[in-house]
């Protein structure tokens, strides 16, 4: 009951220098890191953080829907918001090739946040005209609601046609989907918001599996996926 | 099982216990806020100061962990999906291995799918190439079906390439950053810019199958590029917990562990 007062004060402080780190790397990731590449121009990449507001995914709990840390200041109480970094090359942005690549959203790994790829986000920023890294739902500076879902969901509509699914037993297999809807529906919502057509779609670690539930589900946004060390690859062997 | 048995008895507890706390839904992120905040702190610190080597600068190690912390500290939400997705021994509950090759886009292109390892990756290699020789194999399938039916009937199975990051780890966007951006350049489609700096290219795996099939799956990727078979992947890649075994002087133990 005490700890009540105790823990906003310090969640205030928590927050306040969890930006002032973000802000650290992110002029790492402007100042530092730049490639050897011939056309590149420092001048010609903007940098921006952003915040979008998106639906909450159907899959989360009528009463565990309040997020328990916000940060904007415009906060809507029916919308969530995802945070991350937006590189954009204006060189790039100006031409009009035909073969220019969709651009790159990069997933984060476990526990980690959008500035962890800070050291990539100018090289990468020389290809592709625009690179999005995201906070997913849940984690960095993104709306975090408890993680309590609707087990029971009328979400699990897909049938994702598994060769192991006589082994595997439906309700692990709704849990697992359930669990992984709380992050497809929030990117989706995302896509959607910058109204982006397709993605090419780059996930580390556990954002690596993600994307290929995404995928799955909306495989006709996605140009291609790019794995960065994913997890839960192997089956597990006896 | 048997492995752990043979493990001394406070290992065996040690991981136990872990999973233990796994299975009833306690994440790192949970075990960190329960501790007093010096000691999750210093616990972070030393976690980037040794799984990080390739970050030299001071400030930025210290910026690096204090943004890690702070968002393991901030109360968990995401991180709460790790045991509904994964098992306890980091394997997924429904693992990749069967989903990736169901992959199609909607109008009937197939998919690409790149996988990109670190050279000392405690995620397998082998994952991402035997992914790639179930694919290969439905692909043959799918193309004799082709043949037979005549016409287009189903969207092919997807495409994968399989990427090594030369000295990097799990976290190889930070441990090498010059080549990590060339192999995901390369992967999204724009190699020929990267391939005249010969200095930072990672190198391309296939499993022996595709090799030595001439029929052109590797066609599209291997024009310019040279791509390694299997026992150069496997001599390529380490293993992430090869270099901590050998500081621990465990040597013994993996000769115990090969007599049986």
């Amino acid at each position: 009951m005490f700890s009540y007062f105790f823990t906003n004060t310090q969640l205030a402080d928590r927050l306040s220098s969890f930006i002032e780190a973000e802000h650290q790397l992110l002029q790492y990731a402007k100042t530092r890191f730049a490639n050897s590449h011939p056309l590149h121009d420092e001048k010609n990449h903007h940098f921006q953080l952003f915040d979008t507001p998106i639906d909450i995914p159907r899959c989360i709990k009528d009463d565990a829907m309040f997020c328990q840390v916000h940060d904007t200041d415009t906060e809507e109480c029916n919308k969530y918001s995802l945070h991350g970094v937006k590189v954009i090359n204006k060189q790039l942005e100006s031409t009009t090739t035909t073969d220019k690549p969709a651009p790159l959203v990069l997933l984060h790994g476990y526990a980690n946040g959008s500035l962890y790829f800070y050291r990539n986000l100018m090289g990468l920023s020389s290809h592709f005209s625009s690179v999005y890294a995201l906070d997913m739902l849940g984690w960095g500076r993104s709306s975090r609601p408890k993680f309590e879902l609707l087990t029971s969901s009328t979400t699990s509509d897909e049938s994702s046609n598994n060769e192991d699914s006589s082994t595997i037993d439906s309700i692990t297999k709704q849990q697992v989907t359930t669990a992984e809807s709380f992050f497809v529906e929030s990117l989706e919502s995302w896509r959607k918001h910058h109204n982006l057509p397709k993605l090419t779609l780059a996930g580390h670690s556990m954002g690596g599996y993600l994307s290929v539930a995404y995928a799955e589900k909306y495989p006709q946004h996605v140009e291609k996926l790019i794995l960065l060390s994913p997890v839960g690859v192997p089956e597990k062997t006896p | 099982m048997n492995r752990i048995n043979t493990l001394p008895f406070y290992v065996r507890y040690m991981i136990k216990t872990a999973r233990f706390l796994f299975d009833k839904g306690i994440t790192p992120g949970a075990f960190l806020r329960s501790l007093p905040s010096s000691r999750s702190k210093a616990l972070v610190d030393g976690y980037v100061l040794n799984r990080l080597p390739a970050i030299t600068c001071e400030d930025e190690r210290k910026h690096l962990s204090e943004y890690l912390y702070q968002n393991s500290m901030l109360p968990g939400s995401g991180e709460c999906c790790l045991n509904e997705i994964l098992t306890s021994g980091a394997f997924a509950k429904i693992p990749l291995l069967y989903r990736i090759p169901h992959l199609k886009q909607a109008n009937g292109k197939e998919m690409e799918v790149h996988m990109i390892y670190g050279q000392n990756d405690w995620m397998s290699y082998r994952g991402g190439l035997d992914t790639q020789l179930l694919c290969h194999q439905k692909r043959m399938d799918w193309e004799e079906e082709q043949q037979i039916n005549g016409s287009k009937s189903s969207s092919p199975p997807p495409r994968v390439s399989v990427y090594g990051v030369k000295n990097a780890s799990h976290l190889l966007m930070l441990d090498n950053y010059e080549e990590f951006n060339a192999a995901l350049i390369i992967a999204a489609g724009g190699g020929e810019k990267t391939n005249n700096q010969s200095q930072h290219v990672p190198v391309e795996f296939a499993c022996d199958e595709l090799l030595t099939d001439e029929s052109g799956s590797l066609s599209r990727s291997s024009s310019s590029r040279k791509v390694a078979g299997e026992s150069e992947a496997a001599a390529f890649f380490r293993g992430g917990f090869r270099r901590f075994r050998k500081d621990e002087d465990d040597d013994a133990a993996e000769e115990k562990k090969m007599e049986e």
